[in-house]
């Protein structure tokens, strides 16, 4: 409850500050006390999350916030026990099926037809019949496995009565078609730099965070957009620079928190475009292995360089226009191989080869 | 009578006299025993002559003689006469032993086996001498309570002179010596081994019957950890428990549960014995750990085995010391300093000791080419030059079965002799069909012939012409390999050979140089990040699940070690002026306040820790994420050594601070709960006489007392909480008033 992000959540749809007409549709959606199978998808830190507890929150009352974490075993096929943690409430239960590996499809499959077979029972509550389903949100529906979403089709379909599924994802383009046509897609966009203002305007005065004079919504714009428009970002970082100084220094020419591998990844964008040649090439493959072995995932490492050289380059179109080609060819093959260090220093190759063509 | 009958009876009677002196000449001689005569000569009356020699007497009769005539045994000189013989028969076996080594007849034995080191100066040391001695560190932590040593008082061990981590878990790639080390440092130390490994850990066991399994396994256990070896070599020495393998025992679910319900009784057993509680039937439950346990594995973060489900390296980790023993190389880290120079040429010193001896004559530098095939796996090492010995005297070991070592330098070489297309049919020929199929047909060793090249393709380059068009086309074939590689389906190895004879055209030369790399350390680049990522995966999958629900919906699955981690530690790094708290202004303090708080809510402990080597103190996060968040690479914004030395000094104020704001709340915390029992007091007395039943006058004594503080109550009759079976499910509260009980 500490952390700004957590406290500040809204909890009910009411509390919700942009999105006004997606906010207004999942109100409608909750009054009739039925509604569709849900895909929300869009960019990580937009509300997803919070939208879809919203809701659930309208529909079902706060118990929903009685959450506690189950390990569910499962046997598979092969007679081996696969445990994994299922975070749930007396309304729902909530999955990542990318713990389980490989294994999704009979997670889904058992899970499901666990949660659907066993009618929800409300004494309390019996004359309303709205109450009769149970939710399973699954998280990160995009690295579910082409069998599992296979698996999911059906199920979607069978236990209609009893079950809701809510999927969650950045992207709906790793999502079947069926499943896309079973659902209804609602897509949350990031807020805009004005939006995230109002909201750290909100905490500002709520925490009493001092500021120094100057222009403040230009402060906030800053910090937005140097967070890539990402709330749950701005709100950290927010939050740490609150911590770090007394008085937080507004004055645009004042450095914001920059994390340190962003900032590894901005200088290695420029040492690609200044020495373009096979030692720098050698020499910034260290510094992958590094990235990479702390945990960045490799697909965030060529994303973000790309968008550095962009941002390098941003006068020149054409190059932009290549250097964006190429990126999105090795963004290709990263999710298609395994072996992502090959694939980073391809990208570096290729790209110096391009930067080559258009700056001599 | 006649003449002859005379005769006869003359010839008779001689005879028979004669027969008879014989007989008792021989008598006499076994009766008197007299000293050496001339053998009896005794004409018969055909006229032969007999000769009947006297009895010697054997050596034995004497012996036995002289027992019996001095009447008691020489023990001393019997003694001699026993090691006399041992000594000789010892020695006979020796120079048999000798003879047959010499021969090489009976050679048969493996030279890993023939060459394990028998004690710790044989032991080769490989880079990891910091780790032998950690693990004789730590065993002799326990010789105060094993060996009854007077031991020191300190913070390492427990009051009861044990290490705190009761059972240590050393691991480490294969072949490096891990059960060679930890056995001979145990044995040195004066323990008996008993050892538990896959072969033996489901030896007499039931084996259908899960519940009887793990409890014979627990017995199992117990027994080899309490029982002295009666066996006569190591008479009355403290057994030490080895578990091999522990990663891939069959039932390592089984041993690693085992495991911490040991130790959890004997927490439980420690706690009682601290605070000297006499209770016998209890004790008797909880068994003390006394017996060092040592478990070995080769990965405790992967769990690739086959088998689902957690990984039960993940509770075993938690409650043991862990020493990770490293691959021998000659490694450099990023910034550039050395890390283990000496270790592979320990390695090297080892082989050649076994090079010596069994007089095989190869040079450093052919050790130092089978070392790099072998990837630093020593038992590899021992066995390829056992198995090639023949072929290394006539130095082509390398052409009779082409390693993936050759592959790659056959890449990068073109023969002068021949035209190019002649050269690339001969190596298409030879990958497709030849020799090198056995290489490009597996893809394991194939993928070290790909990962090999393109560790060596920008030095080629860079030498070259410097130029980028061949990089950019080896990136396009690289992933024309990964995709095949990657696809699980069909096994699509046939296709391999075209990526490297890809390699071949763009980058061979006819003279390759092998000169300075550019990336410094480059071959153990990917196996050194490969196992940093794994530990910090394990710290931030740690993190968080120590986090509350609810912040952990907030913050999502996905991004945390890229956003959460590094804002949250530059969190803990706030600008505070002083260390005591009476200095500071509101605003800081509301900050220590907050960053309280976030310690508690996420289970985060603050933690001192000293390094083994240079006894430096260092403030830590647990989990400790510093890992994940600092950077030593050159284009940090920070270098490494001036950051961590900037948070350890931020550390050392904050710290303090936090420690004092969590002692406050608890004492706050403890104040608020000890202000309701006063007026509880009562119904403690209350409970209390349930309980005994007969003892009013107890409870009369102590009512005086009470009454003080509850008359006004009483005569309200103020309600009194009464707790039946609390905890239970069949728990009952009710209202009792002072009334009631006065009155039943």
């Amino acid at each position: 409850m500490s952390l700004w992000v957590d406290k500040y959540r809204p909890k009910t749809l009411s509390q919700l500050s942009y999105h006004d007409s997606i906010t207004q549709n999942l109100r409608g959606l909750s009054k009739s006390g039925d509604f569709p199978h849900l895909l929300m998808y869009g960019p990580s830190g937009s509300g997803k999350k919070t939208r879809i507890y919203c809701t659930l929150n309208e529909i079902f009352g706060s118990s929903i916030e009685k959450l506690k974490i189950d390990v569910k075993t499962f046997v598979t096929s092969s007679n081996r026990k696969l445990e994994f943690n299922v975070l749930s409430s007396p309304y729902h239960l909530e999955i990542t099926p990318s713990d389980m590996g490989n294994n999704d499809r009979v997670v889904i499959q058992d899970l499901l037809k666990d949660v659907a077979s066993t009618e929800q029972v409300d004494f309390s509550n019996q004359s309303s019949k709205r109450h009769r389903f149970k939710i399973v949100i699954i998280n990160e529906a995009d690295s579910l496995s082409r069998d599992a979403q296979a698996a999911l089709r059906r199920t979607m379909e069978k236990y209609s009565s009893n079950i809701r599924l809510i999927l969650v994802c950045n992207s709906i383009s790793n999502i079947i078609a069926p499943i896309k046509s079973r659902t209804l897609l609602i897509r949350i966009p990031s807020p805009t730099p004005n939006e995230i203002g109002k909201i750290l305007h909100n905490i500002t005065e709520r925490e009493q965070v001092q500021l120094s004079s100057g222009d403040v919504d230009k402060f906030y714009e800053r910090l937005a957009l140097a967070s890539n428009r990402n709330l749950r970002r701005a709100l950290l970082s927010y939050e740490t620079l609150a911590m770090q100084s007394e008085t937080i220094n507004i004055s645009s020419n004042q450095q914001l928190i920059n994390l340190d591998w962003e900032t590894i990844i901005k200088s290695m964008a420029k040492d690609i475009t200044t020495s373009r040649n096979v030692s720098t090439i050698a020499k910034l493959r260290t510094t992958i292995y590094e990235l990479l072995s702390h945990c960045i995932p490799a697909r965030i490492i060529l994303k973000t360089l790309l968008f550095d050289l962009v941002d390098l380059h941003h006068e020149n179109n054409k190059l932009v226009e290549e250097v964006v080609s190429t990126g999105s060819i090795f963004d290709e093959r990263l999710s298609l191989g395994t072996k992502s260090i090959f694939h980073l220093e391809g990208f570096i190759a290729r790209s110096m080869v391009v930067i080559d063509k258009y700056i001599r | 009578m006649s003449m002859e009958d005379e005769l006869d009876f003359q010839s008779s009677a001689l005879f028979n006299s004669s027969v008879e002196q014989t007989e008792i000449e021989t008598f006499a001689l076994q009766s008197f025993s007299p000293s050496s005569k001339p053998p009896l000569k005794i004409k018969l009356s055909n006229g032969n002559t007999l000769r009947i020699p006297y009895k010697e007497k054997s050596n034995n009769e004497i012996f036995t003689d002289e027992i019996y005539q001095d009447t008691y045994i020489n023990m001393d000189l019997l003694m001699k006469k026993a090691e006399l013989h041992n000594k000789v028969k010892e020695n006979d076996k020796k120079i048999n032993a000798m003879k047959c080594t010499k021969n090489e007849v009976k050679s048969s034995q493996i030279w890993t086996e023939r060459y394990r080191p028998k004690n710790f100066v044989q032991l080769c040391s490989a880079g990891n001498d910091k780790q032998y001695r950690s693990i004789s560190l730590w065993l002799k932590r326990w010789s105060p309570i094993v060996f009854g040593e007077e031991f020191v008082q300190s913070d390492l061990v427990d009051n009861l002179g044990r290490p705190h981590h009761k059972i240590l878990l050393v691991h480490g790639p294969t072949g490096i010596g891990k059960t060679s080390a930890v056995h001979i440092i145990a044995k040195q130390l004066g323990y008996s081994i008993q050892e538990l490994n896959a072969a033996n850990s489901l030896d007499a066991l039931p084996q259908n019957d899960k519940s009887s399994t793990s409890s014979a396994l627990k017995l199992k256990i117990i027994n080899a950890l309490t029982s002295n070896a009666i066996n006569l070599k190591n008479k009355n020495k403290p057994s030490c428990l080895i578990i091999d393998e522990i990663d891939s025992l069959g039932n390592s679910n089984e041993v690693v549960k085992t495991l911490t319900d040991l130790i959890y009784s004997d927490q439980k057993a420690y706690s009682k014995k601290m605070r000297k509680e006499q209770d016998e039937k209890k004790s008797k439950k909880h068994l003390l750990l006394n017996r060092p346990i040592i478990c070995i594995a080769n990965d405790i973060y992967n769990y690739n085995s086959g088998k689902l489900g957690p990984n039960p390296m993940d509770k075993l980790r938690p409650i043991s010391q862990q020493i990770q023993f490293k691959k021998p190389m000659t490694s450099t880290t990023i910034s550039g300093a050395k890390l283990s120079g000496n270790a592979v040429k320990s390695v090297k010193d080892h082989l050649m000791y076994i090079n010596k001896e069994e007089k095989l004559g190869l040079s450093f530098q052919d050790l130092g080419e089978i070392v790099d095939i072998c990837d630093g796996d020593i038992r590899a090492c021992i066995n390829h030059i056992q198995f090639h010995r023949k072929s290394i005297k006539t130095n082509s070991i390398m052409d009779v079965q082409l390693s993936w070592f050759t592959m790659v330098d056959q890449l990068f070489k073109r023969d002068p002799q021949l035209s190019k297309d002649e050269n690339f049919m001969r190596l298409l020929d030879k990958y497709m069909n030849g020799d090198g199929k056995s290489v490009s047909g597996n893809s394991n060793s194939f993928d070290k012939v790909i990962k090999g090249a393109f560790n060596r393709y920008l030095n080629t380059v860079y030498y070259q012409d410097d130029s980028l068009k061949n990089p950019c086309e080896l990136s396009d074939w690289l992933h024309y390999y990964d995709q095949f590689s990657g696809f699980n389906q069909m096994d699509l190895s046939q296709y391999y050979p075209i990526t490297s004879l890809k390699i071949w055209s763009l980058f061979s030369e006819i003279n390759p140089n092998k000169t300075q790399s550019l990336i410094p350390n480059v071959r153990n680049l990917e196996y050194e990040s490969n196992e940093l990522l794994k530990t910090n995966k394990t710290i931030a999958r740690h993190a968080v699940q120590n986090l509350p629900i609810n912040t952990q919906i907030a913050l999502g699955n996905k991004d945390i070690s890229c956003e959460f981690l590094p804002y949250i530690s530059k969190m803990f790094q706030p600008s505070i002026s002083s260390k005591v708290k009476s200095n500071l202004n509101d605003i800081e303090k509301k900050k220590i306040e907050q960053l309280t708080k976030l310690v508690k809510d996420f289970n985060i402990s603050l933690e001192h820790s000293k390094d083994f080597e240079t006894g430096l103190i260092s403030l830590k996060i647990n989990p400790n994420w510093d890992s994940i968040v600092n950077f030593e690479n050159h284009l940090a914004p920070v270098s490494f050594t001036s950051l961590s030395k900037q948070i350890q000094f931020n550390r050392q104020i904050v710290f303090p601070l936090i420690t004092a704001e969590l002692d406050r709340l608890e004492m706050i915390r403890k104040s608020a709960n000890a202000k309701r029992p006063i007026e509880d007091e009562a119904e403690v007395k209350v409970k209390k006489v349930k309980l005994n039943g007969n003892s009013i006058d107890f409870f009369k004594g102590q009512y005086q007392e009470v009454q003080d503080q509850t008359t006004t109550e009483q005569n309200k009759t103020a309600r009194i909480w009464v707790k039946y079976n609390e905890g239970y499910l069949n728990a009952v509260r009710k209202n009792i008033g002072w009334n009631d009980i006065w009155l039943a």
